[in-house]
């Protein structure tokens, strides 16, 4: 029935049962952009991730050698029959990539490595000492140049070496002993390091190391080299040479007779050791200790325990207490004072010491007189102080001078460290040797900090003149390809230097796509999880085109998306559906939009014909007059503004791609009211103030993380009803005649639960080189508990049968007990009644997970509380259905009297709002500005808003 | 010159002559009984050949020793190409074994000024590397004490006392000639006992000719103790200065790290020990944590020095 797999013009998929897949049998054609729809857990991503991707990838792995199988994550092979026509398929999931603080946008897409190759090929040098040009030659011109001194001549070869950022010079010194040299030139005065040296550090200009002497003869060469190396190493890379008892070397920089040798493109890399930076090891950034962190309680007073514990802790018998009582004597101030009532010089000597200054120790009066040792012997005599605060960064450099960058110690310490912009190299994480070559009057990290779209200019502007011009410019060739591409999906307020872990999803997502594309591979199966979150919908015409550009190469893209642009841009469509969960798990409808549109069961074709929508609301809420006023605001992107957010409302923040928004919501206002309500100790965005903080007693940010860590979570125990049910269940005859307390009916405690499977479920197998095998507890029969507890049944269920039990099911059974109806009713209402009450937090969507914890704060609503609802693109992964549920959610919340603020592209979320902020206009230094505020129809009034453009269209339609 | 002096001698030359042939053989230079000392028959010759060096990248296929003969007598010989020859003279402390092996060899052959220039700077020794080794061989001199002293006046053995006695000897026999501006060699207690025999016989060669007995041992560590003493300042000085500086407690650790990383040696927190039990720096204790989870404080081992004040 299948013909040979070149006439094979789609992916068959036979009999797929992944998950809530109902034995799901579909033809997906290739070589077009297929987008796979649905309501969230309808079925999507079981079918575009964890059947065709999954099994393309389980058939490669299958081709490698069982040995190389052993160290690669293994794929389970999905429950299908078959497929047919897979090609070699990659994933291009929302994922944040990791929290490495080494990975930049640079290296991510891999234009590091070819920015790394253009600065050792074409960048200028400067002479460290006057700045003037100098060349740059190979260890073969090198050579060359040096017997071109003749045979005969005496050539001395040194290297320029400089202190070390925060060391003294015997630091130094030692190194250079180590290396193997002894002689030093200081400022023209030839020293030797085995000797006692009497020296003003501060007006040291400069320092060279005498490599070598050599003679040049014929058959020496091997020894000229390797000393010439041995010169390159110590001087990395300067290297100069002298002519002793001549004065017509001409070598390098006229005055200072250096060149630079052999420059590689790893002397430009911050991850390569030798080049990093000897401070920060190439990180950028450097921690010191925070006050706030060290005091987080600034009421208390020393003696009451202001510092805490870990960092200094006085007893009238401690180290500490004998500091603080000699302190507190021989400054003048009380111990009993709080710390923020202490004078600022007294602040000052407490957390950074007494500057050299000694003064007596003393014995606090109220120190145990049984006391002895030697602590007795230094009663009495003049002492100084390190401070508290300096203390703790000496022991922080301490373990980063061993270079051990992640020992347990350092860990401790961090917890009242933060990071600032490292010292020594400010922040561009290389020895300051790789900062004097240029590129167009640039330096390599100054060339990582521009915009994408100003650096494609920059780019242009360089001219190459000479040998290095053909290699030059084939290098220049593949950076500008590259970004190009990343212009393409909207990335252009970016740039090289961006850390990895500060990027989005969606945009590190981007980032891996465009690198795919940049690969010019054709033939294969890309998968994407909904590449339009996070993009402005002025951004997702770039990020459709290239998807279009991806297949145009000619691979098949299958895209798992809502997003109405992207919908109406694929080739061929499937919906999955046509409920969630147990409801789903089907092909509704596939083929053309027209097709979908014409289908009556398919929820997409609804929504898309006209037949449903998210309405307008009949009106929008009026102002209560309270609200949260942010002044100043300044931290990354943001210009200083001032932003007021209408309490008692629904607010969205909306804008382009990097305009500012999450900086705005997470990292100032968040992290504000996290400092203020929960822990003092959370650092915040840079602010000036925040008004009105005394309206709001809580806040809460609604994401779609998972509830829970493991597969115990649940949404019983996330929302907190199982206890109660396990309550009902204790109070039965049985369990009260045996004597079964509630715990014996939590899979967590071993008295009831399966010892086998240990309240699993499931028993995991290792297999080495195979994937793991999950299988269904025999013991139990994977109901979690033994036969015992079993046997204790509520109006004739057994603990696992309700766990068991659909959401829908169980607002009937539990009706007459009201605290657990009432919040299992709330489930229910959010569209959530096919779930298990005992589903695993594991099987559970991103959409799913977040209605959950959406459930578990309207359960809980008081009166009187006036609760900050933050929800960051609360529409990922949500259907126009799933939308509208959402909505309705948060409309609950508000009426409830709470503010929802909402960070938001979805026209269809924004137009519903009561009050929305648009901030840009354009991403990175092109945005941080308040675009417009006001109702949706004022911001669709705002001609420089783009969000008031498209939103225009949507309030029209809407209107009509 | 004796027979077997004489027959050494001319082995040797007629090894250079034929070595010298060699383009890659750049210096020859004498170790050993040949070089400062008395032969005999069953002597060999010590050399090291500083050869040219390989090309960047080429493992140099020299070997730690040949062996080599020469009218039937043994030559042992080392290769090292002349980079390494440099980096050993330069980096090596100045009386470290290696350059105390140097300070009593003769460059017999060189074919390379620089390498003569080389050679005869190896000879001197710098005040801050002999500081250095002051620093050093005080850490080391002080470690088995204690040990000597807990067997001698608790466990009243005398014998194991004087075995723990005997570690020291080396240690202190190379503080005496680095004080006398000299370089320890491999007979540094003969060089020592030339310098200051009172001092050696006293807690070294009567303990031999005389028998061990508590008293003896006894003798040996007070005078030790009070030779210690007395060159305090000698042997210690950069550590008290390191203390002084700081003005205020220092823990074990960072003085190790100290240590290390600008002198390049290790031992330090023993020589505090010894101080503190000198009552010249105070001991103390600084805070830490065993594990990472630790909720209790511990003491770390700490010290302060106040100066003269």
């Amino acid at each position: 029935m299948d013909g040979p797999a070149e006439r094979r013009s789609t992916i068959a998929v036979h009999g797929a049962r992944v998950h809530n897949l109902k034995n799901v049998t579909v033809e997906i054609p290739r070589d077009k952009l297929v987008v796979v729809t649905g309501l969230s857990g309808s079925g999507k991503s079981s079918l575009a991730f964890d059947t065709i991707y999954a099994e393309g990838q389980r058939r490669y792995m299958e081709s490698l050698s069982t040995y190389a199988r052993r160290f690669v994550a293994q794929v389970a092979k999905p429950d299908l029959d078959f497929i047919y026509g897979l090609s070699p398929v990659i994933s291009i999931a929302q994922k944040t990539i990791g929290h490495n603080p080494r990975s930049t946008v640079g290296t991510l897409t891999d234009i590091g490595s070819y920015l790394n190759l253009l600065f050792a090929t074409i960048a200028s040098a400067e002479c460290p000492f006057c700045a003037g040009p100098i060349p740059i030659r190979t260890t073969p011109q090198l050579l060359d140049d040096l017997l071109g001194f003749g045979p005969g001549t005496l050539v001395e070869l040194r290297a320029p070496v400089w202190p070390i950022y925060g060391e003294n010079l015997d630091v130094l010194f030692t190194e250079i002993r180590k290396k193997g040299y002894r002689r030093l030139l200081i400022d023209g005065r030839e020293v030797d390091l085995s000797d006692e040296l009497e020296l003003d550090e501060t007006a040291i200009g400069r320092m060279e190391v005498i490599i070598d002497r050599v003679e040049l003869r014929p058959g020496r060469e091997k020894e000229l080299a390797t000393s010439l190396r041995n010169a390159l190493l110590v001087g990395d890379p300067y290297v100069s040479v002298h002519l002793p008892g001549r004065d017509d070397c001409t070598w390098g920089c006229p005055e200072h007779k250096l060149v630079v040798g052999d420059l590689q493109p790893s002397f430009f890399m911050f991850n390569e050791p030798a080049s990093a930076c000897r401070t920060c090891l190439g990180l950028g950034t450097h921690l010191q200790v925070h006050p706030d962190l060290l005091v987080p309680d600034k009421s208390r007073s020393i003696n009451g325990g202001c510092f805490i514990r870990d960092a200094f802790f006085p007893t009238p018998d401690n180290w500490a207490g004998r500091m603080a009582y000699s302190l507190s004597q021989h400054y003048g101030f009380s111990l009993d004072t709080p710390f923020a009532e202490l004078p600022p010089d007294i602040v000052d000597l407490l957390l950074y010491g007494s500057h050299g200054h000694k003064f007596t120790l003393l014995l606090p009066p109220d120190a145990n007189p049984k006391n002895t040792g030697g602590w007795m012997r230094m009663i009495g005599k003049p002492i100084g102080f390190d401070g508290v605060a300096r203390q703790i960064e000496s022991h922080y450099r301490h373990y980063r001078q061993q270079e051990v960058a992640k020992t347990w110690m350092e860990g401790w310490l961090t917890k009242v460290m933060v990071e600032h912009r490292c010292p020594d190299c400010q922040g561009s994480r290389l020895k300051p040797s790789r900062l004097r070559f240029r590129v167009q009057g640039r330096t390599i990290h100054e060339i990582g900090e521009i915009n994408f779209d100003e650096l494609q200019e920059f780019l242009a502007g360089i001219t190459i003149e000479g040998a290095q011009r053909s290699a030059g410019e084939h290098v220049l060739r593949e950076i500008r390809g590259r970004l190009d591409l990343l212009l393409g999906i909207g990335l252009d307020y970016l740039n090289f230097n961006r850390r990895s872990s500060t990027l989005s999803g969606g945009e590190s997502q981007r980032i891996r796509l465009s690198t795919q594309i940049g690969s010019g591979l054709m033939g294969m199966l890309y998968v994407l999880d909904e590449p339009s979150i996070g993009l402005h919908p002025k951004d997702n015409a770039k990020m459709i085109a290239t998807l279009r550009h991806l297949r145009d190469l000619g691979n098949t893209v299958i895209v798992v998306e809502h997003d109405e642009d992207t919908i109406r841009a694929a080739d061929h469509l499937v919906e999955m559906g046509p409920g969630p969960g147990l409801h789903g798990g089907e092909v509704v409808a596939q083929g053309s939009l027209a097709d979908l549109l014409a289908c009556p069961a398919s929820p997409t074709g609804r929504f898309f014909g006209g037949r449903e929508s998210i309405p307008l609301p009949a009106k929008r809420r009026k102002p209560t007059g309270k609200q949260l006023v942010i002044r100043g605001a300044r931290e990354n992107n943001l210009r200083s503004i001032d932003v007021a957010i209408p309490l008692g409302q629904l607010v969205c923040v909306t804008g382009a791609s990097g305009s500012g928004k999450s900086t705005l919501v997470n990292e100032i206002l968040a992290k504000r009211l996290h400092n203020a309500l929960v822990d003092s100790r959370m650092l915040y965005g840079e602010h000036d103030a925040i008004e009105g903080l005394e309206h709001v007693s809580r806040l809460t940010n609604i994401d779609q993380s998972p509830i829970g860590r493991n597969s115990r979570s649940n949404p019983a125990t996330y929302i907190g009803f199982y206890d109660d049910i396990r309550k009902l269940f204790a109070a039965t005859d049985l369990a009260r005649e045996r004597g079964y307390t509630a715990g014996r009916f939590s899979f967590n405690v071993a008295e009831g639960r399966c010892a086998e499977c240990s309240g699993e479920g499931n028993i995991t197998t290792k297999l080495y080189f195979m994937p793991d095998v999950e299988t269904v507890c025999e013991s139990c029969k994977g109901q979690r508990y033994n036969p015992e507890t079993l046997e204790v049944t509520y109006r004739g269920k057994t603990i696992a049968d309700v766990l068991d039990m659909p959401v829908e099911e169980g607002c009937g059974f539990f009706a007459d007990q009201r605290r657990i109806a009432t919040r299992i009713d709330v489930l229910n209402q959010l569209g959530l009644g096919y779930l298990t009450l005992g589903q695993s937090s594991t099987t559970l969507s991103g959409g799913e997970a977040q209605r959950v914890k959406l459930a578990a704060e309207l359960s809980k609503l008081r009166r009187g509380d006036h609760v900050l609802y933050i929800l960051d693109e609360p529409t990922t992964g949500l259907h126009l259905a799933d939308i509208a549920r959402l909505l309705d959610c948060l409309n609950r919340l508000v009426a409830a009297g709470h503010t929802v603020l909402v960070i938001e592209h979805h026209l269809d979320v924004i137009k519903t709002a009561d009050h929305v902020i648009d901030l840009g206009p354009e991403g990175g230094h092109s945005g941080g500005e308040v675009v417009v505020v006001g109702t949706p129809e004022e911001v669709a009034a705002c001609e420089r808003s783009y969000t008031g453009r498209y939103l225009r269209r949507v309030l029209a339609n809407g209107a009509g | 010159m004796d027979s077997d002096t004489a027959r050494f001698q001319a082995a040797l030359d007629a090894f250079v002559e034929r070595a010298s042939r060699d383009q890659q053989v750049l210096a020859i230079v004498l170790f050993g009984s040949l070089s400062y000392d008395v032969v005999w028959h069953r002597s060999d010759i010590d050399l090291m050949l500083v050869i040219a060096d390989l090309p960047a990248g080429a493992k140099h296929a020299t070997r730690d020793g040949v062996a080599l003969v020469e009218d039937d007598v043994y030559i042992h010989a080392s290769l090292m190409p002349r980079s390494e020859f440099k980096r050993q003279i330069d980096s090596a402390l100045r009386s470290s074994f290696l350059h105390s092996m140097f300070s009593r060899s003769r460059l017999v052959f060189t074919r390379d000024d620089t390498l003569q220039a080389l050679y005869d700077d190896a000879q001197r020794l710098g005040a801050r590397d002999r500081q250095t080794q002051l620093l050093n061989a005080g850490s080391f001199a002080v470690l088995p004490l204690a040990k000597a002293e807990k067997f001698l006046r608790i466990k009243h053995d005398p014998l194991t006392a004087y075995l723990w006695l005997t570690h020291a000897y080396t240690p202190l026999a190379q503080i005496e000639v680095y004080l006398a501006g000299g370089i320890a060699g491999r007979e540094v207690l003969d060089q020592a006992r030339a310098l200051n025999p009172a001092f050696f016989d006293a807690i070294y060669t009567d303990m031999l000719s005389g028998g061990i007995t508590a008293e003896r041992v006894e003798n040996a560590l007070q005078l030790i103790d009070d030779y210690l003493t007395e060159h305090l300042h000698d042997l210690y000085q950069p550590l008290l200065d390191y203390l002084a500086e700081a003005g205020t407690i220092r823990s074990a650790t960072e003085i190790g790290t100290w240590a290390r990383r600008e002198l390049g040696i290790e031992g330090a927190v023993s020589a505090c020990e010894w101080l503190a039990d000198k009552e010249i720096v105070t001991l103390a204790a600084a805070p830490t944590r065993l594990t990472p989870k630790s909720l209790a404080d511990v003491q770390e081992l700490a010290f302060l020095y106040l100066g003269d004040a």
